[in-house]
């Protein structure tokens, strides 16, 4: 300020800059338009487009995923209506209850190149959201057999609410344990051994009588507990690989 | 708001949008150029540098509101390498349009101020130019030309001294 008022006898006005011409500056335009990013499509970057790929990538689901799943609920089915190897529904489907995302995980890398690098090149997709895509319409698979297994409980002497917490406390724990293996790379064997070692690791755990009981007699409340807290890592790791935490010049 | 929907679309590849954004920018960045350099032509390829090298860097720029800022902040690298190159390649310094304003009598009182100016050295020039041509503050230049605060005070004191005192030699010799 002080600066301004010892200088007001300078006459600064009195430095006149030449105009430039609209057509100079046209011109100028035409050679900096080349230097232009490629031209995406309105909302395919971010969150706003990706409900858009979700669908898609949905679409994109090999008829032998959705035979899985279906195949995973009737089993689930199966084992609330009818004693399983006299096992109880709340030790056996949290076993099942990941098999949905993971299988989802190993579709996502396994078709990278046939698939995501096609959908790509094609529709200017980064690779970060379709990867995201991937993961959520497994989720969504997982959540939508879970949910119905809990609604087959209805009727039965099974509690919906626990059965679904110890479900979704599963998938949330191999989840993140999936998506930390795969940490961004494609690591489809990774996922593949976890996969392999959840089955068998969860079929000797069921094995030990002390670890059955705890599953079974486990009461609703402390099973919503262990949810809450088994969720955080899981969507901390999902919200890692959303675009937004990425730098935006990657996947062009 | 309005600038910064422009530079979301810029960086979604719009032509439209980064003409517009141009256009709004083009001549502020020109007068810069040309204030520190008096020369029309050596301004016109230098701000059309800054766009240049704005719109190739724009996918990693936070629309934080700056662009301004930002544009500034390129324009005073150009500017930086300019000065370089031109002190590795050394020609005729002061510019032709000088020149030409100090050889027509009406003309010549307004070109004291740009030939006092070009005679500044080109830090202090540059300091002068943003805080008294285009209004910004001193920490505002400051991250501009990447020195400290109290750089450019001592830029602006001593350039502004020099003006002063450039300006008063020339009216005496007038008188």
């Amino acid at each position: 300020m002080r600066i301004v008022k010892e200088n007001k006898a300078i006459p600064f006005q009195e430095f006149e800059v030449p105009s430039v011409s609209d057509q100079k500056i046209e011109a100028a335009c035409d050679r900096i338009a080349e230097y232009l990013p490629a031209r995406r499509r309105a909302g395919s970057r971010g969150t706003d487009g990706l409900f858009r790929i979700v669908l898609l990538e949905a679409r994109c689901r090999t008829p032998l995923y959705w035979m899985l799943c279906a195949l995973l609920l009737a089993f689930g089915v199966y084992a609330l209506r009818f004693s399983l190897w006299n096992l109880s529904p709340y030790a056996v489907l949290p076993l099942l209850a990941p098999l949905p995302f993971l299988s989802n995980l190993i579709d996502a890398f396994w078709g990278r190149e046939r698939q995501v690098a096609e959908i790509e090149k094609t529709c200017k997709f980064s690779i970060r959201q379709l990867y995201l895509a991937k993961l959520l319409v497994g989720l969504a698979c997982d959540l939508a057999v879970t949910a119905a297994l809990s609604l087959f409980c209805v009727g039965t002497s099974y509690e919906g609410w626990k059965l679904a917490f110890s479900s979704l406390t599963a998938l949330f724990w191999v989840g993140t344990a999936a998506l930390f293996l795969t940490g961004g790379r494609s690591c489809p064997l990774s996922v593949s051994a976890l996969l392999a070692v959840w089955v068998i690791a969860g079929t000797l755990a069921l094995q030990v009588p002390e670890f059955y009981r705890f599953a079974v007699d486990l009461n609703t409340a402390a099973a919503a507990g262990i949810t809450t807290v088994s969720a955080v890592p899981f969507f901390l790791k999902l919200c890692a690989r959303s675009p937004k935490n990425q730098p935006e010049q990657e996947g062009t | 708001m309005e600038e910064k929907r422009l530079v979301e679309k810029v960086k979604r590849g719009d032509r439209k949008a980064m003409d517009a954004l141009v256009k709004l920018h083009y001549r502020t960045i020109f007068a810069y150029f040309y204030r520190n350099t008096g020369d029309y032509h050596r301004s016109c390829d230098l701000t059309q540098e800054v766009f240049i090298k704005a719109v190739s860097a724009i996918p990693a720029y936070k629309n934080n509101g700056k662009l301004k800022a930002w544009l500034f902040s390129i324009a005073s690298n150009s500017l930086r390498n300019d000065w370089r190159y031109r002190k590795n390649h050394p020609q005729e310094e002061l510019a032709e349009d000088l020149l030409k304003d100090s050889a027509a009598p009406d003309a010549a009182q307004k070109a004291e101020l740009k030939e006092a100016m070009g005679r500044l050295p080109p830090e202090q020039r540059e300091a002068v130019v943003l805080k008294y041509y285009h209004g910004l503050k001193i920490a505002e230049i400051a991250k501009a030309t990447g020195a400290k605060d109290a750089t450019v005070k001592s830029r602006l004191k001593y350039g502004l001294e020099k003006l002063r005192k450039l300006l008063g030699d020339e009216n005496r010799e007038g008188e």
